[in-house]
């Protein structure tokens, strides 16, 4: 490949061309930490480099790799071509593969795309499609092929091969608006029995709900309605986020929070949780504690509307429910100025005493507001720092200004630090 | 204690907890084979002290994130790649030999940053890589992939 001339200039430049020297596994890491489209420009740099990014076995497609100076690559054709060179130039295997497609229409080659990263070992797989034109159907194949341990889809569309088992070393698996039946989908998480981390967008409200059921499961990320999800078999859940989307405004079916919560009960691994409580704006009876303690969870994190008395009580549950938490995070949900002189009587049986750092997000330094911080700082003994933030620019003097009232305040702990944070 | 000793005959202890960091040496040390002084013939001084200190300030690093420290390493690491091409590829020779994988991602990811929207001549330069291809060759690698070289603002400046 190299004429004998230039291999001798080569040679000679050594002692200054570092890079080049380096060890090829070396130059691969520092390649792969490179955006692809300035990985294949290395190619020009001089003979040894032509073909050196050909083996990286990580490749990656994503938004960002589609603009050019002025425009963004977005003709079927175009995106079409690219793939193919870099497939046709590839050599060796490729664990990772990130294809995001821009906004084109359609994009006709990934089959063939998927048929030569099952051929070439791939373990990482993201494939996220755009939201317009017609949904892409996964082929058979990439059911009965591809060996994947972290796989993303967004956009596309899953049907179920007859003879599909599942992915049995699929670790991690995040769903996004992909068209799938809550069964399969159901089914799908039970078949996968490596899985660790789960994440899911749905825009949709279920009628039948998906059911999770994941022994190893560790972490859940759920966007969506949460009346969609039961949580069936998840003895190792230790972290879940569920977060809000619009459709939750709208349930007509109220959340039970206690039926949400009950398949912790026996195992309990929970330790961090972050809730919008959006979902218990419109919960059923909402009782002073869940019927259990889940004396596993550490960190809570909540987005809550303080004004809001269902809300409010059931957070009270939740924190009367986990009495070792150790962290929390309280965020206002709205930004309400206008709010007169509202008061809330927190109950007085509530402590927290384990309770080490809190972090206030607070909107207007309201008397609310001002309660809460008052309730945190007279009932939690073991207190090392509160944090105060303000989320509205409009309530940031306001806030300020109840940080500094708070100084002079009676504390349970006496060295808890209270510091309001400039942003 | 372990006792490292570099090329050039120079010996520094460093606690066991931060140099199993390095994989080469946690292995050497379940393996029995660390009790005397771990001679690194391919690292001199100069750069050990380096790898030392990023392992040193690196030793709980699994606990940063509850400390809230997180930042503070932030900085550190910001600062710590702050240094010249040569110095660099030390510090990745060394951290590649010692299986250090977070140091070695994170001089990497630096000098990737450095190359990040390149020119293709100011690469060249600042690595002095001389160019050995032909008008034809830097043609036909152009036709290939037109795509690669008509990214974002390239920078042409060698800093």
């Amino acid at each position: 490949m190299m004429p004998p001339e230039a291999k001798k200039n080569c040679c000679e430049s050594l002692p200054l061309d570092v890079l080049s020297n380096l060890p090829e596994n070396v130059i691969d890491v520092i390649l792969m930490c490179l955006p692809l489209r300035d990985a294949v420009r290395t190619s020009i740099l001089s003979n040894i480099w032509r073909y050196k990014w050909c083996r990286l076995p990580e490749l990656t497609l994503d938004d960002t790799f589609w603009k050019t100076k002025n425009n963004l690559i977005c003709h079927t054709t175009a995106i079409t071509k690219i793939i193919y060179h870099i497939l046709i130039f590839h050599e060796g295997p490729i664990t990772k593969f990130t294809l995001c497609v821009p906004k084109s229409r359609s994009c006709p080659m990934i089959d063939d795309l998927i048929y030569f990263l099952a051929k070439n070992g791939i373990q990482d797989f993201v494939l996220k499609l755009p939201f317009k034109g017609d949904t892409y159907e996964l082929p058979p194949l990439f059911f009965k092929k591809l060996q994947l341990r972290n796989l993303t889809l967004q956009n596309c569309l899953i049907l179920r091969p007859p003879t599909f088992k599942g992915f049995d070393r699929l670790i991690s698996l995040e769903l996004c608006e992909v068209t799938i039946t809550s069964e399969l989908l159901g089914s799908l998480i039970s078949h996968c029995l490596l899985l660790e981390n789960l994440v899911l967008h749905i825009a949709d409200t279920y009628s039948n709900l998906i059911e999770i059921s994941a022994p190893r499961l560790r972490s859940l990320y759920f966007a969506g309605s949460v009346r969609s999800i039961s949580l069936k078999n998840v003895p190792s859940l230790a972290k879940v986020l569920l977060a809000s989307s619009d459709t939750d405004y709208l349930g007509a079916d109220k959340w039970d929070v206690v039926e949400f919560f009950e398949s912790f009960e026996p195992f309990s691994a929970l330790e961090h949780l972050y809730l919008n409580m959006i979902f218990a704006a419109e919960a059923s009876e909402v009782p002073k504690r869940l019927p259990f303690n889940l004396n596993c969870v550490k960190k809570l994190d909540i987005c809550v509307d303080l004004y809001h008395s269902v809300e409010v009580s059931c957070t009270l549950c939740l924190i009367r429910s986990f009495p070792y938490i150790q962290f929390m995070d309280i965020q206002e949900a709205f930004y309400k100025y206008d709010i007169g002189d509202d008061e809330v009587e927190f109950p007085s049986d509530l402590t927290f005493d384990h309770l080490r750092e809190v972090r206030l997000t607070l909107a207007s330094g309201s008397i609310i507001e001002m309660q809460l911080a008052k309730l945190l700082l007279a009932k939690s003994p073991m207190l090392v720092r509160m944090l105060f933030a303000s989320c509205a620019a409009r309530g940031y003097v306001a806030v300020k200004k109840l940080v500094a009232e708070l100084t002079t305040f009676q504390r349970a702990s006496p060295k808890a630090e209270v510091v309001f944070i400039e942003s | 204690m372990v006792k490292l000793k570099s090329n050039d005959d120079k010996e520094f202890e460093v606690e066991e907890a931060a140099v199993i960091q390095s994989e080469m040496i946690k292995n050497m040390i379940e393996d029995g084979c660390a009790t005397s002084v771990i001679p690194l013939p391919n690292i001199d001084s100069k750069t050990l002290i380096k790898v030392i200190e990023y392992l040193n300030k690196h030793i709980n690093m699994g606990k940063a994130a509850e400390t809230g420290e997180e930042d503070d390493l932030k900085e550190f690491d910001e600062q710590f790649v702050n240094m010249g091409w040569e110095e660099l590829f030390d510090v990745i020779m060394a951290a590649n030999y010692l299986n250090i994988h977070e140091l070695m991602e994170l001089c990497c990811q630096s000098a990737a940053d450095r190359l990040k929207n390149k020119s293709v001549r100011a690469v060249r330069e600042m690595l002095k890589i001389t160019n050995d291809l032909t008008e034809e060759e830097e043609q036909e690698i152009i036709n290939d992939a037109p795509w690669a070289f008509e990214g974002p603002e390239i920078d042409d400046t060698v800093n």
